[in-house]
């Protein structure tokens, strides 16, 4: 990109920077940084993201002097457990999201007394924020209300804010982040694609045009550039998926979980799931395990197992065993161990002996597949860190460990992949594979999933072609 | 900058516990001997100053009870920029109000910004430095070259430190220390040719024989003579140092060497910092402790400056709200100041008396003639007692300007002093005297709600009466004293028209009664004020202390006998 949009990025009080998806949005706040004079804080909203802005900093040779990159969260946080009487602040560590809008307000409040405003701008010089989209109502607020004491820039695209329906009744309406913080560029230039497929990437900046416009989008027109596949139904689905089987850094998309998780089992796994965030599952089936005791938690263990594994019939025969009081002679060592370790589930109140199971069940893993890895991980995590002790349920523990892996970023992307769009967003892909484009419900959804591959994009689609609303932010631009 | 606002200390040295609001930006501590006022000083230079190798043994623990550990803690104001960032000490910020006198764990918008600095010195006898605020349970170790930037200079012991380019001295603080480790190297290398070019016959015969044996043990020398050692001069133990032409600025007297030593530190450090500087008399003339006080209060815009002293030349120099009294009892350090209301009381008393601040007893006088007599009765009482009058007994007589005498006594007692109120008890005095009683103070008044004339006219005999009235007449003239006594019996009901001279005993014999002879007198005394001034008062005790024996039974003899008892009591 030209020189001077960063310099005058960097120059600027208040300014906004539209960055569609694969437009080098990462290398434009660096480059920034690089150009602006003092320490800049920048803000991001999680780990992974802090961890790859960090990286291009130190790629682009700037001094780590000149920066410190964290979350907005984090921010907050840090300062109101500095001044909790001022800032009417007295948990160390917010629990849910009602209490992390509420540390976000105090946050505000402090930003207004005159002691945090000094550390803040005696420490840096200004502010950069990325992402500005995933941002909800209290964090604008907060970064708003940090605007006025430094001078703030901001990135962010409209058109991938999906995070919006998890933001409930705290949301950021694009006008008004348009309002406190007037655009100052466009990008355009489509990076991402540039070396792998130029003209996949200028198709792409036409149907972004197209979604803003509310037009419809003709996958015939794009020959040679994106592959469409006329039917959507599961049999051309599992297919498109098999095809792929060659080929490493593959995302199939589609709109549920359960859906994801069908997919990866009936290709065999060679696609392995990408958990939710939240992970309800692993909540669900924690909370059962928890509360049942005897054989009816043996039973949800065996579930559990079969929800992550394909051919664990065999802990089915053994169950039933087991629940009819049938008596059983295992012929090898391994199913000797299985056999005591869920006898032992049955007897004992601890759950340790679940965690023994599991370790059991893992002997058998490599003769069959895992369809969940990740869930399976994060279960056996939680038994780990479980302290009875400590009042926490089991089902607490296991949300702890979502919640530090979601902060610390580390995601199990491995060569193929099925996710939904909230999951997969800011990543980059070789090949995109969306299974049924009806299935993105939103414009910023088809967005977000035809943006994922740098290399390929195939469709699968019952109609030729496809037509949204003008999205919401944009309606209401007109409307003002 | 730095401003320092209150100090905790606990255990150290002598002060088992100390808790003050400071209050001023120009504070003076005085205090009785071994009150430790020069403690306090290095308590704060111990936990601002950026020394780092401060030798601590068992001695400085509270009556070297190692298991208490020492605690000196300093809240700090007007902090400058750097150190209030994020990474340095932003999230230790706390609040000063110092109107209330209190600290806010957090700063509310109306207080000041202040950290608090904590050093703790336990049984293993390391320092650890570190910024600490209540709500947060790890306290942020502070390093020394933070502490720098307060901007600390101290005037105490180790003066001659400061005249040379040492560790840590304000001159090697100045200079570019890669400048120095030059100069030396190029001092050894000159000293090491001069050295070469001497004529050092002895060690030659020396270094040949020693070449002989080196080279029948197969060490291959060819050319050994001696030379200076290139470790012969080393930066570190004062190499470098000032000199005034040919004379080493070591060599002046104290009180230069003083005055010198505060300057380089200024320099060093600018004039915004904190100043300590113990007995700021040290060595210098008058004249200089006032220039000293000037430059150091006067001249400033920000900062502060923490003195002690026991010299009255700085105490004249600044207002009674700069003074701070240590008063020490059993480890219980208390740093006492003037109340609002006491100020205006005590302010005068310095003004004209400030010896009056460094004595142990106060003996508060309503006018000049109770002060004269206290003059008197000193050097009366210093006979009988061995020579030991009010200066070895370290009391001191001063005027309270009348009205303010009893609030003035009042203060005084407050601050500790050991204080009587010797007055008039014709009025009613303000505050009363229980007040005064309660504060701590005695209260001399003459029976009888009478001045001191009036005491003195009734209970001398009647030649010491006749003694006075001359003197009054010679005072104020003849006339004006038989009019004020005509008067004054008019006043009481006598015929005052036989009075026509100064002899008392042609009055009584006019059938003037005793008792209203004595009491005219003596109002008309006050009234005209015939006594009222030093030199004229002198002259009126002297005459009263001439027949103390005689009047010894009277109301006045045992006033004055009181007195007596509480100057010498031990």
């Amino acid at each position: 990109m030209p020189n001077d949009t960063a310099k005058n990025f960097a120059r600027c009080d208040r300014g906004l920077v539209v960055a569609p998806a694969g437009c080098g949005k990462t290398h434009l706040i660096a480059e920034s940084v690089g150009h602006a004079t003092g320490r800049q804080l920048v803000l991001t909203h999680t780990h992974a993201g802090v961890d790859a802005l960090r990286t291009k900093l130190t790629a682009l040779g700037i001094s780590s002097a000149k920066y410190r990159v964290t979350t907005i969260d984090s921010l907050a946080l840090c300062f109101a457990n500095a001044f909790p009487r001022l800032a009417d602040w007295c948990c160390p560590y917010p629990n849910d999201n009602e209490e992390w809008s509420a540390l976000r307000l105090a946050a505000c409040r402090l930003f207004t007394c005159r002691a945090p405003r000094r550390v803040l701008q005696v420490s840096y010089d200004g502010v950069f924020v990325d992402e500005y989209q995933d941002c909800c109502g209290t964090q604008h607020a907060l970064i708003s209300t940090v605007a006025q004491v430094l001078p703030c820039r901001i990135v962010g695209d409209p058109l991938q804010a999906i995070y919006r329906k998890l933001h409930a009744d705290d949301i950021a309406r694009w006008n008004k982040v348009e309002a406190t913080f007037p655009v100052v560029n466009v990008l355009t230039e489509p990076h991402r694609w540039r070396t792998r497929n130029s003209k996949l990437g200028e198709w792409l900046t036409d149907i972004r045009a197209r979604l803003e416009h509310g037009n419809e989008i003709d996958f015939t027109n794009a020959y040679g550039i994106v592959k469409w596949i006329p039917s959507a139904n599961d049999q051309n689905q599992i297919a498109a998926c098999y095809k792929a089987f060659e080929k490493e850094g593959v995302v199939a998309i589609c709109d549920w979980p359960r859906r994801c998780a069908a997919i990866a089992s009936k290709t065999k796994n060679h696609f392995t799931v990408l958990e939710s965030v939240e992970c309800p599952d692993l909540l669900l089936a924690a909370k059962k395990i928890e509360i049942s005791a005897g054989v009816r938690r043996l039973a949800c263990v065996v579930a559990f197992a079969q929800a992550c594994f394909t051919g664990m019939t065999f802990l089915e025969d053994m169950l039933k065993r087991l629940q009819e009081a049938r008596p059983y002679r295992p012929l090898s060592p391994d199913k000797r161990r299985m056999w005591e370790s869920m006898q032992a589930v049955v007897d004992s109140e601890q759950l340790t002996a679940v965690e023994v199971m599991m370790s059991a069940i893992e002997g058998f893993a490599d003769k069959h597949f895992y369809r969940r890895r990740e869930l399976w991980r994060d279960m056996k995590r939680a038994l780990q860190g479980h302290d009875p002790g400590s009042g926490k349920s089991l089902r607490e523990t296991a949300w702890a460990v979502r919640d530090h892996a979601r902060r610390n970023g580390r995601r199990v992307v491995t060569k193929r992949t099925v996710a939904t769009p909230l999951l997969i967003k800011g990543l980059e892909f070789n090949h995109a594979l969306l299974l049924d484009a009806a299935q993105m419900k939103t414009p910023e959804e088809l967005y977000v999933a035809l943006t994922r591959g740098a290399t390929s994009l195939t469709v699968l689609s019952n109609e030729r072609t496809v037509k949204h609303v003008i999205p919401a932010w944009i309606q209401e631009k007109s409307q003002t | 900058m730095a401003v320092l606002h209150h100090l905790k200390i606990k255990n150290f040295r002598g002060i088992k516990s100390l808790d003050w609001h400071v209050n001023n930006c120009v504070v003076c501590l005085v205090g009785p001997g071994d009150s430790a006022k020069t403690t306090i000083l290095n308590a704060i230079e111990m936990v601002l100053l950026p020394r780092w190798n401060i030798p601590f043994t068992d001695l400085d623990f509270y009556q070297s009870k190692t298991e208490e550990e020492i605690v000196i803690e300093a809240t700090v104001g007007e902090l400058p920029d750097a150190l209030t960032k994020q990474d340095k000490y932003g999230f230790y910020l706390r609040g000063y109000s110092v109107l209330e006198r209190v600290i806010h764990d957090d700063p509310a918008n109306e207080d000041e910004q202040v950290l608090t600095i904590r050093l703790i010195v336990d049984s293993g006898l390391e320092p650890q430095w570190a910024v600490v605020k209540d709500s947060n349970p790890d306290p942020k170790t502070i390093s020394w070259r933070d502490r720098e930037i307060f901007g600390v200079a101290l005037l105490g012991d180790d003066v001659d430190r400061n005249l040379t380019w040492s560790r840590g001295s304000a001159l090697a603080k100045l200079t570019n220390s890669e400048s120095s480790a030059q100069v030396i190297t190029i001092a050894n290398r000159k000293a090491r040719e001069a050295v070469g070019e001497m004529e050092l016959e002895q060690w030659q015969q020396v270094a040949d024989k020693a070449k002989a044996m080196a080279r029948e043990y197969g060490v291959p020398v060819n050319d050994l003579k001696p030379g200076l050692d290139v470790r012969a001069i080393r930066f570190g133990q004062g190499v470098l140092s000032l000199y005034d032409g040919p004379v080493s600025l070591q060599c002046f007297g104290l009180g230069s060497k003083r005055l010198a030593a505060l300057a380089l530190q200024e320099a060093g450090i600018g004039k915004s910092s904190i100043v300590l500087v113990d007995e700021i008399e040290h060595g210098l003339e008058p004249h200089r402790i006032r220039r000293l006080v000037k430059m150091l209060c006067d001249d400033r815009n920000d900062g502060q400056v923490i003195m002690t002293s026991h010299s009255p030349t700085p105490v004249v120099a600044l207002s009674v709200d700069n003074l701070r009294f240590t008063r020490y009892s059993n480890g219980q350090l208390d740093v006492l100041a003037c109340d609002a209301n006491g100020q205006n009381a005590l302010q005068p008393v310095i003004r004209l008396c400030p010896l009056a601040i460094f004595a142990r007893m106060v003996i508060v006088c309503e006018g000049k003639t109770e002060e004269a007599l206290c003059d008197i009765l000193n050097s009366v009482w210093a006979v009988s007692h061995g020579g030991t009058g009010f200066e070895i007994r370290g009391i001191v007589a001063v005027t309270g300007g009348g009205s303010f005498a009893p609030a003035a006594a009042r203060q005084l007692a407050k601050l500790g002093y050991k204080t009587m109120l010797f007055g008039d008890s014709d009025r009613a005095i303000n505050p009363t005297e229980q007040e005064l009683r309660a504060a701590g103070a005695k209260v001399m008044l003459w029976d009888g709600h009478m001045a001191t004339e009036q005491r003195i006219a009734t209970d001398v005999p009647l030649s010491t009466l006749q003694a006075l009235v001359s003197m009054g007449c010679e005072i104020k003239g003849e006339q004006s004293c038989i009019d004020s006594c005509k008067t004054e019996l008019g006043k009481l009901g006598a015929n005052g028209s036989s009075v026509t001279n100064t002899n008392i005993g042609e009055w009584q014999a006019n059938g003037i009664d005793e008792p209203r002879l004595r009491a005219a007198i003596g109002h008309a005394a006050k009234t005209s004020e015939w006594f009222k001034n030093l030199n004229d008062g002198r002259r009126l005790a002297e005459i009263v202390v001439a027949v103390l024996p005689q009047i010894a039974a009277t109301p006045l003899g045992l006033t004055l006998q009181a007195l007596e008892a509480w100057v010498y009591a031990e």
